[in-house]
């Protein structure tokens, strides 16, 4: 069993695409086990994971370019991203996943940063706002209130500290409305799945992931995929082996694995907070019952 | 090995024209423009000239291409928007068309960085993407990809006493008996404003890369740009999240190295793959190729050059 179907897939990027903590690598473990046959699935998650594309990588765009993206101005270096792209999905074979974080935009010569010619499908991972924030306070160490400055400002970055050279180009969050509306109103073809019905019925939702990246995924192969990428499974072999994306100080990937978590850690200000500023894509997206108010006890 | 020969009589010529010379990577440079990156040498017949003038929008029929440049059997066609255009031909000649008011610092970062690179591969000199210090007469070079830290660990070391042959750049050539060697290259390092911090030094008065950047260069001094020197460890830096080192095998070896060639897609366009194999074949089979994972955070560095310290038997220099 391997990715013959994607012989038959159409060619370009599967983009996993989502505001951070909200399942992106999650997915990506699932679809890399799903590409793989049993026998070569790998408890390091580095190196199931390791070998997807990361769309802020720096080394990927200073190898094609052939000029650091650190020796070039912004607007140029951020023009330049989809030629990136472009040479990435022209140079694959089989079915190449690449992480995004990114908020989809257009470069600063106003074409789409990730490009419709280079580009399989997206498939876009969303989670309740309030359980991000929590769950970003405890990956990146923030207080809950810094957790919530992050998810409500428009122009929030990832890296680009202006004293040292990141590991990754900087990456445009806006905020985590923002976000999730440039993807759901992208003119890619796109599925949107929710974290909590990965937990709750990730048989069905990852099968709907699959079928809509064309990855081929029999019965007898996807099963076994879905019981050994259980979420406390991964926690277990994370706890082994760090994994390299993470960033030095950060905490776990797979920390907790709930949803409604935020009940307990986030005080009334920081809920009402939240759903003022990101309440009509929660309500569209099903996280905002007309009963449920702030569901602060 | 392909042969690259001096210019011709005619350009030769044109030296007179010419007010600068430097040497770089064992290379004699005749330059209408200032380089103070580079070490001056006294007027000498240059292996390589560089010039202001016109340079083609395009190649007629370029072999190969990247977002920012073009290739073809005897040219590498470079534009940075907004800066300059760079024509390098032959592995002989760089020719700049600068945009207008240009910052002349922007124009040399690329001349010294992806032109240069071109330049190398042209002349089949094989530019790792490592900065290299010498300890006890040797060279030991630190690769890994931009952002790495290389710059930062080796600016570390000559601020223990280990004099520093190049910073971003190393180039590896086969000396006598075919034994790789390493040579000087440009005379500063590039760090920036955190790293710069950490070593205790001062931003004010130093140049900086680029006009936009927190960037830096940090001079240095002492080290004759003529000679070369035996390579005998090469350490390739990754992530961890503690400080260890493996020697790699032979094969592992050669493929770590290849990896970590600079501007490698320029030069496989530019056909120096197979002559820079042999050469990091070469360096597999003479020198010792180590992966050190570490955290990429300041504070891993005094670690891990206390621990490579013990290893060359340097402690307490």
């Amino acid at each position: 069993m391997g990715d013959d179907g994607a012989l038959r897939a159409r060619p370009g990027i599967v983009w996993i695409a989502s505001y951070p903590r909200s399942g992106n690598t999650w997915i990506r473990i699932v679809l890399n086990r799903l590409l793989l046959p049993r026998h070569e699935w790998q408890d390091d998650l580095d190196q199931l994971i390791g070998g997807d594309g990361h769309s802020g990588d720096r080394s990927l765009f200073d190898g094609v370019v052939g000029v650091d993206a650190a020796e070039l101005d912004a607007d140029v270096s951020d023009s330049l991203r989809p030629r990136v792209y472009e040479t990435l999905a022209r140079e694959s074979t089989g079915t190449r996943l690449v992480k995004v974080h990114d908020a989809y935009r257009l470069t600063s010569s106003g074409e789409p940063l990730f490009p419709a010619s280079a580009t399989r499908c997206v498939i876009h991972a969303v989670r309740d706002p309030r359980d991000v924030a929590v769950s970003l306070a405890h990956f990146f160490a923030m207080t809950m209130d810094e957790a919530v400055n992050c998810i409500c400002d428009p122009k929030q970055t990832i890296d680009g500290t202006p004293g040292r050279l990141d590991r990754q180009l900087p990456q445009r969050l806006f905020d985590w409305s923002g976000h999730a509306t440039s993807w759901l109103s992208c003119p890619l073809p796109r599925l949107t799945v929710r974290f909590e019905d990965m937990l709750a019925d990730p048989f069905t939702t990852f099968r709907r992931v699959a079928r809509f990246a064309e990855i081929p995924s029999p019965t007898s192969h996807f099963i076994p995929t879905i019981e050994a990428s259980e979420f406390s499974r991964l926690q277990n072999m994370e706890e082994k082996t760090p994994l390299r994306e993470k960033p030095h100080s950060a905490g776990r990937f797979f920390r907790r694995g709930r949803s409604g978590s935020w009940r307990d850690a986030l005080n009334t200000t920081q809920v009402i907070r939240i759903i003022e500023a990101h309440g009509d894509v929660m309500k569209s997206l099903g996280y905002l019952e007309e009963r449920q108010g702030t569901g602060a006890s | 090995m392909a042969s690259v020969e001096s210019p011709p009589p005619r350009e030769v010529g044109s030296i007179a024209r010419l007010h600068h010379n430097y040497r770089v990577f064992g290379l004699i440079i005749g330059s209408h423009l200032e380089l103070p990156e580079l070490a001056s040498i006294t007027k000498a017949l240059p292996d390589v000239l560089v010039t202001v003038g016109g340079v083609p929008r395009r190649l007629d029929h370029p072999s190969a291409a990247g977002p920012l440049w073009e290739v073809d059997d005897e040219h590498f066609l470079l534009r940075i928007p907004g800066v300059a255009a760079y024509l390098v031909t032959g592995g002989r000649t760089v020719t700049i068309e600068p945009h207008a008011g240009v910052v002349p610092g922007d124009v040399r970062l690329y001349l010294l960085g992806t032109a240069l690179g071109a330049l190398l591969h042209q002349r089949r000199m094989l530019p790792l993407h490592a900065a290299t210090a010498l300890v006890k007469g040797r060279a030991v070079a630190f690769a890994g990809e931009s952002g790495a830290g290389k710059s930062t660990l080796v600016a570390h070391l000559g601020e223990r006493g280990y004099p520093i042959l190049s910073d971003d750049v190393t180039v590896v050539t086969l000396g006598r008996h075919r034994r790789p060697v390493a040579h000087a290259g440009v005379r500063l390092i590039k760090l920036w404003a955190d790293a710069l911090q950490f070593l205790g030094c001062d931003s004010r008065g130093l140049l900086r890369d680029h006009s936009g950047l927190q960037k830096f260069h940090l001079p240095i001094n002492g080290l004759d740009p003529a000679v070369s020197f035996p390579l005998r460890e090469v350490y390739v830096l990754t992530d961890g999240p503690e400080v260890t080192l493996r020697r790699l095998s032979g094969l592992q070896s050669v493929a770590a190295l290849a990896r970590n060639t600079y501007r490698l897609r320029i030069g496989r366009a530019l056909g120096s793959t197979p002559s820079h194999f042999e050469v990091c074949t070469r360096i597999s089979q003479t020198a010792s190729v180590k992966i050190v994972r570490r955290p990429r955070t300041v504070e891993s560095i005094p670690e891990l050059l206390d621990r490579l310290e013990t290893e060359w038997g340097t402690t307490g220099r």
